[in-house]
């Protein structure tokens, strides 16, 4: 008897409680969505990478193909496959390397910027240099050098490769 | 009669539960943290699902052997002699099928027979041998769904632009390799 008498008289989930309870439902639903908000950056970012690659190794064994030539033209070669147009702005070639050219390439709704430029070493050989850039966040940013640079928004990809002159 | 009965009437009438506009306000939060968590779980197996197709759908996979096959090949390939097709949708390419030895005596030769719809081509390899004299020994098709293949060479590389597509998903892929590089 005693104990029906306390269970008629326990108090019931208040407002206060209710509340609390549905503020850490909704810190739990926040942080889902960031984990898989990121989830799908990174993947996108993996796309990004790999695309960029593939860019690389396309303009670079096509290049080496050619031996190197300094006469080498993307664009001529490439643009009836794909979007490939020369630019003005790129990454900047490594330290002691001629620029052979600049291109923007459009490959899968991305863009990235190329640019291929070479080096002959004292060995006969002639070192072939490819980077692609492409935007960081992933959208559609033109690639300047001047008035000021935005190279730090973006990511790039570097291929080496050798020929014997 | 006895007293308890009456004691506890009185207990029930007085006790202190939820009013019914607690009640309804409770529902109500609940019933929004609830719709923001569907949404939030039908969306994420949504996203899964995209994510899921671009790394492991049949267009993926393909698009992955295409390459590979691609580079394998043409790596392998003398460079001395290939055949390009004026329209780039047929390459042809020649390779010992003794890795020991420098005389190229079999061909593989990659075609690529567009469809009548846009997404329906294929891409596919032919092996054959050279001598005593040219005959095709078997053809593999590599992937379906091809909207687009086009094949170039520069000097002693040979490039693949490849284009698959199953409707709901696009992937363009780029293959470029040096004859004779293994």
């Amino acid at each position: 008897m005693i104990k029906a008498r306390e269970n008629y008289l326990r108090k019931a989930f208040s407002l206060t409680e209710v509340m609390v309870a549905a503020v850490v439902l909704v810190i739990m639903v926040i942080g889902t969505a960031g984990y898989r908000y990121y989830t799908i950056l990174d993947s996108r970012r993996a796309v990004m990478q790999t695309t960029a690659a593939g860019v690389c190794q396309l303009l670079g064994e096509s290049w080496r193909g050619a031996k190197g030539s300094d006469t080498f033209a993307p664009v001529a070669q490439f643009a009836s496959a794909m979007s490939i147009v020369e630019k003005t702005a790129g990454p900047p070639p490594p330290g002691g390397f001629t620029l052979l050219g600049k291109y923007e390439v459009v490959m899968n709704g991305f863009n990235y910027y190329a640019t291929l430029s070479w080096k002959d070493d004292d060995s006969g050989l002639r070192i072939l240099s490819v980077t692609a850039a492409w935007p960081r966040s992933g959208g559609q940013i033109e690639y300047t050098e001047s008035p000021s640079s935005n190279a730090d928004e973006f990511n790039s990809f570097d291929l080496t490769m050798y020929v014997v002159k | 009669m006895s007293r308890y009965p009456l004691k506890i009437t009185r207990k029930i009438s007085a006790r202190n539960g939820l009013t019914m506009v607690e009640l309804i306000v409770a529902v109500v939060i609940s019933a929004i943290v609830m719709l923001g968590v569907g949404f939030v779980m039908a969306d994420s197996q949504r996203q899964w699902a995209v994510m899921y197709n671009r790394a492991c759908s049949e267009v993926a996979s393909d698009s992955f052997i295409a390459t590979k096959t691609f580079d394998a090949l043409v790596r392998r390939a003398s460079g001395e002699k290939f055949i390009l097709s004026d329209d780039g949708s047929c390459l042809e390419i020649y390779y010992p099928a003794d890795a020991n030895t420098a005389a190229a005596d079999r061909y593989a030769r990659f075609i690529y027979e567009p469809a009548g719809d846009n997404t329906g081509g294929s891409l596919s390899v032919q092996y054959g041998t050279l001598t005593p004299e040219k005959e095709a020994l078997s053809t593999s098709i590599i992937c379906l769904n091809v909207s687009n293949c086009l094949f170039k060479t520069s000097g002693r590389s040979a490039q693949m632009m490849l284009t698959l597509s199953d409707g709901s998903q696009t992937v363009t892929v780029v293959s470029s390799a040096y004859m004779n590089n293994q």
